[in-house]
């Protein structure tokens, strides 16, 4: 149980320790000491990305024999992309060889850019279905989505130039998103961003003192 | 009425039709479209001019195929500044495609601009590790990457014999699409070592970062294409993000035409609905 639980959780909260020391004291042997728990660092995750790759590995092919049949195929273009790809790698000169570099050029940056691009197809009909005025804080959020819509292309400029110079200028688009974006949008994103560091803290906190123990596995 | 309420409900393989129209034929005719600076990213095109010729700056390629439309304009756009004021760069990825995708990218630039590898301009690769291995560059570059993409060793690189860490740089650019990426250079490389970190991210995270910008640890941001597009009016040069932009205008128009149709249908339909029930 000690070398299950207990040590796992002195190597945590020493570890986390000499990082918060060697952050405060600036000394060298504080310094050493934060060095060398990086580099283990980096080389543990290392370790992980082998293991996630076996991981992927094993599951594609659990899934590709025994998984729904009309599923088989895609788990089967997985194990021989990955196989083909590491083949490519290692045939002659690493990530430099020329049949990796046609993989990544030719089939992974098209196929990876299309996917994503398909994103503002789905965009434009979930606009078109969601943004309904139904209510006061759809209309408000609806209004807004329009200006920094309009702000974010020169549309906003052309439409709204005339503003510009007169004491209404308030109403030039851009200006209008500049300043939802640097007061409205930050207002908010600045409560988020103090509320999820606070509750990092105090994660941290409880993981140093081994009241967190959820990433040992299981309680 | 029936039309009504057949637009109410538009089918969405019209709408997918439509978008695609509106993306395709302003990018099949190539009009670049120049839009006016934002402070934002003004301050990212200053800072790069104010530093002496042969300044030595970090790119992070933070970023994978996925968002590449979007923040390998902005990308190629501070290069290219970076390139005409003679700045060394030293390039590295904390995602695992980036430092690939710059390879590729500076194989252009080399021949544009006369470079020598090793000399003018340096690709370290990826590391995995995120955060730790920015904090572990500000000890020694060496300690993470003790050799650069290729595998030569650091000391066989004529850049950096006079570059040992962070300290030595006097400039971070990160392109990033997530995390890891300039989140994380703003807290090791600007708040710990106090090194100005500028940069871009895609449109759709660009609101979360304002806060930084704000407080003074960013110096400035691009935001998605329209980001690329301002740093590219800045610079004279016109590239895929002034062509991308009249796209990106007309996709947004449509989008906005589809919000004022749905919301007048529903509306006409409501009132009509209302007046059956009264009637």
């Amino acid at each position: 149980m000690f070398w299950k639980r207990q040590f796992p959780l002195l190597i945590t909260a020493f570890v986390a320790l000499v990082m918060i020391a060697a952050y405060f004291v600036p000394k060298p042997g504080f310094a050493d000491s934060r060095d060398n728990l990086q580099q283990w660092f980096l080389i543990v995750v290392t370790f992980t990305m082998v293991l996630g790759l076996l991981n992927l590995l094993l599951v594609s092919y659990r899934k590709a024999v025994r998984g729904a049949k009309k599923d088989r195929i895609y788990h089967w273009v997985t194990i021989i992309s990955l196989l083909g790809t590491i083949f490519a790698g290692f045939l002659r000169g690493g990530i430099n060889s020329p049949s990796f570099d046609y993989i990544f050029e030719y089939v992974y940056i098209p196929l990876s850019a299309t996917i994503f691009s398909l994103l503002a197809f789905y965009v434009a009909s979930a606009a078109f279905r969601a943004f309904r005025a139904k209510s006061a804080m759809a209309t408000i959020l609806l209004i807004t989505a329009f200006i920094v819509m309009l702000g974010r292309v020169p549309l906003g400029e052309w439409l709204t130039g005339w503003a510009q110079g007169h004491w209404y200028k308030f109403l030039y688009i851009p200006t209008l998103t500049d300043w939802i974006m640097e007061v409205m949008n930050m207002a908010g994103q600045r409560a988020v961003l103090i509320g999820a560091a606070l509750g990092l803290i105090a994660t941290g906190i409880k993981i140093i003192l081994g009241i967190e123990r959820s990433y040992l596995g299981g309680e | 009425m029936k039309f009504l309420e057949k637009l109410n409900t538009l089918d969405r393989r019209i709408i997918f039709l439509i978008i695609g129209v509106a993306v395709f034929v302003p990018l099949l005719f190539k009009v670049p479209i120049s839009v006016s600076p934002s402070p934002i990213v003004k301050t990212i095109y200053d800072g790069i001019e104010a530093l002496p010729e042969g300044s030595n700056i970090i790119l992070s390629f933070d970023y994978d195929p996925s968002t590449l439309a979007e923040l390998e304009p902005m990308a190629v756009a501070t290069i290219n500044h970076c390139l005409k004021k003679k700045h060394k760069l030293v390039i590295l990825g904390l995602w695992p495609q980036g430092p690939k995708m710059a390879q590729e990218m500076m194989e252009g630039m080399r021949e544009k601009y006369g470079l020598t590898y090793g000399t003018d301009y340096v690709n370290l690769g990826y590391k995995t590790g995120g955060l730790v291995v920015i904090s572990s560059l500000g000890s020694a570059i060496s300690d993470p990457f003790p050799t650069d993409m290729n595998g030569t060793p650091l000391s066989e690189l004529p850049l950096l014999d006079r570059l040992h860490s962070l300290k030595d740089f006097d400039y971070i650019l990160s392109f990033s699409a997530g995390d890891p990426g300039i989140k994380h250079w703003v807290m090791i490389g600007k708040d710990r070592f106090k090194i100005p970190v500028g940069g871009g991210v895609t449109a759709v995270s660009a609101p979360a970062f304002y806060a930084y910008y704000n407080s003074g640890q960013l110096e400035g941001l691009m935001g998605g294409l329209r980001g690329a597009a301002e740093y590219e009016t800045l610079s004279g040069a016109v590239g895929t993000a002034s062509f991308g932009m009249s796209a990106q205008t007309w996709a947004h128009l449509m989008i906005i035409l589809f919000i004022i149709v749905g919301n007048m249908t529903m509306i006409i339909l409501k009132k009509n609905k209302d007046k059956n029930k009264v009637g």
